[in-house]
């Protein structure tokens, strides 16, 4: 069944096109790869999705409802959680609070229900303060809870930036270069928690420029340039695609 | 292991040092002059000012000139309920304040959309507004300059209360207010605000709305102000505009700077470190727009985490330097 459907949709910044028509299907619980040269489009696409920036024309529409009217705030109730391409944790607050944060659209307290304290608010600070500590913990960075997320190395951050993706057991997560920047061995770390948590039934989408790690992946491609789709398919239908030879992998070059 | 973060035995000290304060001001009144009194009670103010200014300064991470507008709604709230309903101080007070954050969610429905520069001028803007609307616009209702005289307040015997009365009403409210500011930094929407300061993008794309919770803090702020003005007008039997001008704004933001924006110990050191100062050097009134500027130079160049900042941070480098000659000891 699909989960994300992408209609036709088009975005331009003054008189560049950004989205020219494009249209995407995300199967339940798959792993799709957005590939394509820079600025062809992956990113804005992410913010679209997500309402960060608004779309001109063109229908999204996330398990059967159309989200593409909503404000950004209501998408992550929706079950989309995503990370950035340029690590954008909450530098100053701790890790643990950086986790929590990924939260906050699953729990409802109120700022009255704060001032006073009610149990029934406590009791929702401690659920989500013992969540946090379990994906901590799965992501194996307990000793660094209490730290202000600014001070990590940068792997780790990307660690905490995942787990903040994750504690509010969403649906689809979109991550944006997960894996750019990261060191052979955090990065074979961090593919390993990209298909478990496929197991765990969350789809995924993902940018990334490594074909390597793209093709181990992957269960479907999508191909952008210049906003436009221009191949999408199984790792096998992609490498032999021409087309995506020509503009992306380079003429004549042997592709792992 | 020297971690930079709180731990139990901290978190014991500042228990043990917040309590000892608080008793220190539970006793005060009974060693201390009427002047001395005063001279506390003007702190206290400025104090839950500096409070009510961290909330949307400290957390959310906004700028904001227009905090002694908060406080002149909330005094003058004060002022016109006696003056033509008669209303009994106890409950004008917090009728004052409320009209205060009504005031304020509807002003704040514009603010809210501005950032940096804009949003500091906005906000000085509505200031100054409130102002000449007392001074000028409403000067029938008002009294304009001349302001408005109230009744002292009285016991039940019919005798007018003393210092003490005004210290423990403020003396509480700080305590209030300093509880308030600690249950919603640790809440969720604490959270949400200091991330809307730390980075917008990210806190909208997981789902706080960004223009809600800016919102509450600037309303949260103006509750605070509301009571400080409402108690201050009552303490001082009088008000006119000449306490809300340009100049108490700036003062107010001076006070949370200088005392550690972000830290609620901070917002009250600063507040009354700030606010008693002018009192102490009354001899050197004319200067002393001058002093805050000197203060407010040597403050951001030898003190940019504010005095409360400061000693936090020379206590972890100190322990920190403890745990590294212990480990090299072993």
């Amino acid at each position: 069944m699909s989960l994300l459907r992408i209609d036709s949709v088009y975005k331009n910044f003054g008189g560049l096109q950004a989205l020219f028509d494009v249209s995407m299907n995300l199967e339940e619980g798959s792993i799709s790869a957005l590939i394509g040269p820079n600025g062809s489009g992956k990113t804005t696409l992410f913010n679209v999705i997500t309402k960060i920036i608004p779309h001109d024309s063109g229908e999204i529409f996330f398990a059967g409802e159309r989200i593409d009217q909503l404000p950004a705030y209501l998408i992550p109730a929706r079950g989309i959680a995503r990370t950035f391409q340029i690590v954008s944790l909450f530098r100053e607050s701790l890790v643990w609070e950086n986790v929590a944060s990924g939260a906050f659209s699953k729990t409802r307290a109120g700022i009255l229900s704060i001032l006073f304290r009610i149990p029934r608010m406590r009791a929702e600070e401690r659920r989500i303060k013992e969540r946090t500590m379990e994906i901590i913990r799965y992501l194996g960075i307990e000793q660094l809870a209490e730290r202000p997320a600014g001070m990590l190395p940068f792997g780790q951050q990307r660690l905490v930036e995942l787990g903040r993706a994750l504690i509010s057991e969403p649906n689809m997560v979109l991550l944006d270069e997960p894996f750019s920047g990261l060191n052979p061995h955090e990065s074979e770390i961090l593919q390993e928690k990209v298909l478990e948590i496929r197991n765990q039934g969350i789809t995924v989408l993902f940018v990334e420029h490594e074909m390597k790690t793209v093709m181990k992946l992957a269960d479907r491609i999508t191909v952008l340039n210049f906003g436009q789709k221009i191949a999408e398919g199984s790792p096998d239908e992609i490498r032999n695609n021409p087309q995506v030879i020509e503009v992306y992998l380079g003429k004549e070059t042997e592709i792992v | 292991m020297s971690e930079k973060g709180f731990n139990y035995k901290d978190r014991a000290r500042v228990v043990v040092v917040v309590c000892f304060i608080f008793l220190i001001a539970l006793l005060f009144p009974l060693f201390s002059s009427p002047q001395v009194m005063n001279l506390a009670i003007l702190g206290l103010i400025g104090a839950i000012l500096t409070l009510g200014l961290n909330v949307f300064f400290g957390y959310c991470g906004q700028i904001n000139f227009g905090a002694a507008g908060f406080f002149a709604l909330g005094g003058y709230g004060v002022a016109l309920l006696e003056e033509y309903l008669k209303i009994p101080f106890i409950i004008s007070l917090p009728l004052a304040v409320i009209f205060s954050g009504i005031v304020v969610s509807l002003v704040s429905l514009f603010l809210v959309r501005l950032r940096g520069h804009s949003l500091a001028l906005g906000t000085l803007a509505f200031s100054l507004a409130v102002y000449t609307s007392v001074a000028r616009g409403f000067k029938n209702v008002t009294g304009g300059e001349d302001g408005i005289n109230l009744k002292p307040l009285l016991l039940f015997d019919g005798s007018p209360v003393g210092e003490w009365f005004f210290y423990y009403l403020a003396l509480a409210t700080v305590v209030a207010c300093c509880w308030l500011s600690w249950t919603l930094r640790k809440s969720r929407v604490g959270r949400a605000m200091t991330e809307i300061a730390q980075n917008e993008l990210a806190a909208l794309s997981f789902g706080v709305n960004i223009s809600k919770y800016l919102r509450l803090g600037l309303i949260l702020n103006s509750l605070m102000a509301g009571v400080a003005g409402g108690i201050f007008v009552k303490w001082i039997g009088w008000i006119s505009p000449e306490y809300f001008g340009l100049m108490p704004n700036i003062i107010i933001v001076l006070a949370l700077v200088v005392g550690g924006v972000g830290s609620i110990a901070g917002a009250v050191v600063g507040g009354i470190f700030i606010y008693i100062l002018p009192q102490l050097m009354i001899r050197f009134a004319e200067i002393s727009v001058l002093t805050y500027g000197v203060i407010l130079c040597l403050s951001l160049l030898f003190l940019p985490r504010g005095i409360v900042g400061e000693i936090f941070n020379l206590y972890y480098t100190h322990r920190t330097k403890l745990n590294v000659s212990q480990s090299e000891g072993e």
